[in-house]
């Protein structure tokens, strides 16, 4: 990550429409932001999501104080923005969810999805849960936030990142022994 | 193995096979310098359509108070009112007979039609 003084200067930059500072800006962040898109709302229209985004930091950089704060606040920005996608298609979602669900759950695949890639093994298992305990587990387990931090972003208490956090850590193990991973 | 162990454990399972980041598309760095222009005019669109629609408003209100304060109360009253378009008419030249029978006959001849000589008979009647 790029640091405080260079962001600053991008900041500054930016907020003058001089585009290799939001350039700047967009590249030291693209990773991040993809990746948590990705992981929260899978891999349909990420391009479309990571561009809204961006787009956002781009419009209210001018309300940003200070270039500390950059780095949670492109992730608050990156939450709210997967978030309004999961609203508005809410619908699209259980659609997906449940043929991700019948496709996991199917009999027939329970030999062989200990020999499964390993890496479709972990998107499934965060597939199969529910929208509030996958955010949770991401932003904690994957994306390393502090449990403050993710109460913070999520609009909910400590204690419920906490249980949510348990939650979903027990689910997690059951669905990937159910499928032949020692943990 | 206690339970934090069992944590530790699956996070490090989870960690170690994330799932793939798909790459973002070979342009989208110009899309996206694109995008933030559009908005921008968007937006500025935006702002001069609410100045328009409020200098509309105010102009709006500026004549109508206009009009209300400098009409006169008989111009507003129903019972007076005043032509709004005057046709003037030029009344017809006195003619002869002559001159009439002479015109009647020009006018059919002129249409292609013979002025008939019982017609013209009985016009000599009258």
């Amino acid at each position: 990550m790029a640091e405080v003084e260079s962001m600053q200067s991008w900041i500054d930059a930016a907020r003058h429409g001089d585009e290799q500072g939001f350039l700047s800006i967009y590249r030291s962040y693209s990773k991040k932001v993809r990746g948590l898109l990705v992981q929260l709302l899978g891999p349909d229209h990420l391009d479309d999501n990571v561009q809204e985004v961006f787009l956002r930091v781009w419009k209210g950089l001018s309300s940003l104080r200070e270039a500390q704060a950059l780095s949670s606040w492109i992730y608050r920005t990156t939450w709210n923005v997967a978030m309004d996608v999961r609203k508005r298609s809410a619908k699209q979602r259980a659609q997906f969810n449940q043929l991700i669900l019948e496709h996991t759950l199917a009999p027939s695949e329970s030999k062989t999805e200990a020999s499964f890639d390993a890496k479709i093994l972990v998107e499934k298992a965060l597939a199969s849960l529910d929208f509030e305990h996958r955010a949770v587990v991401v932003l904690v387990d994957l994306e390393e936030l502090s449990i403050e931090d993710t109460a913070q972003m999520m609009n909910i208490p400590a204690g419920t990142v906490k249980s949510r956090l348990f939650n979903a850590r027990k689910r997690l193990r059951q669905f990937l022994e159910s499928k032949g991973v020692s943990l | 193995m206690n339970h934090d162990e069992r944590d530790e454990k699956l996070v490090h399972f989870l960690r170690s096979h994330r799932p793939d980041i798909p790459r973002e598309s070979h342009d989208f760095e110009e899309r996206l310098l694109n995008a933030t222009v559009r908005r921008s005019l968007s937006s500025k669109l935006k702002g001069m359509l609410k100045i328009n629609w409020a200098t509309a408003g105010a102009l709006c209100a500026a004549v109508s108070l206009t009009a209300i304060i400098f009409m006169r109360p008989a111009e507003r009253s129903p019972t007076h009112t005043s032509p709004i378009s005057v046709v003037t008419q030029t009344p017809l030249p006195e003619l002869s007979e002559e001159e009439v029978y002479f015109f009647i006959s020009e006018s059919f001849e002129s249409v292609g039609t013979p002025f008939s000589s019982s017609f013209d008979a009985e016009f000599e009647t009258l």
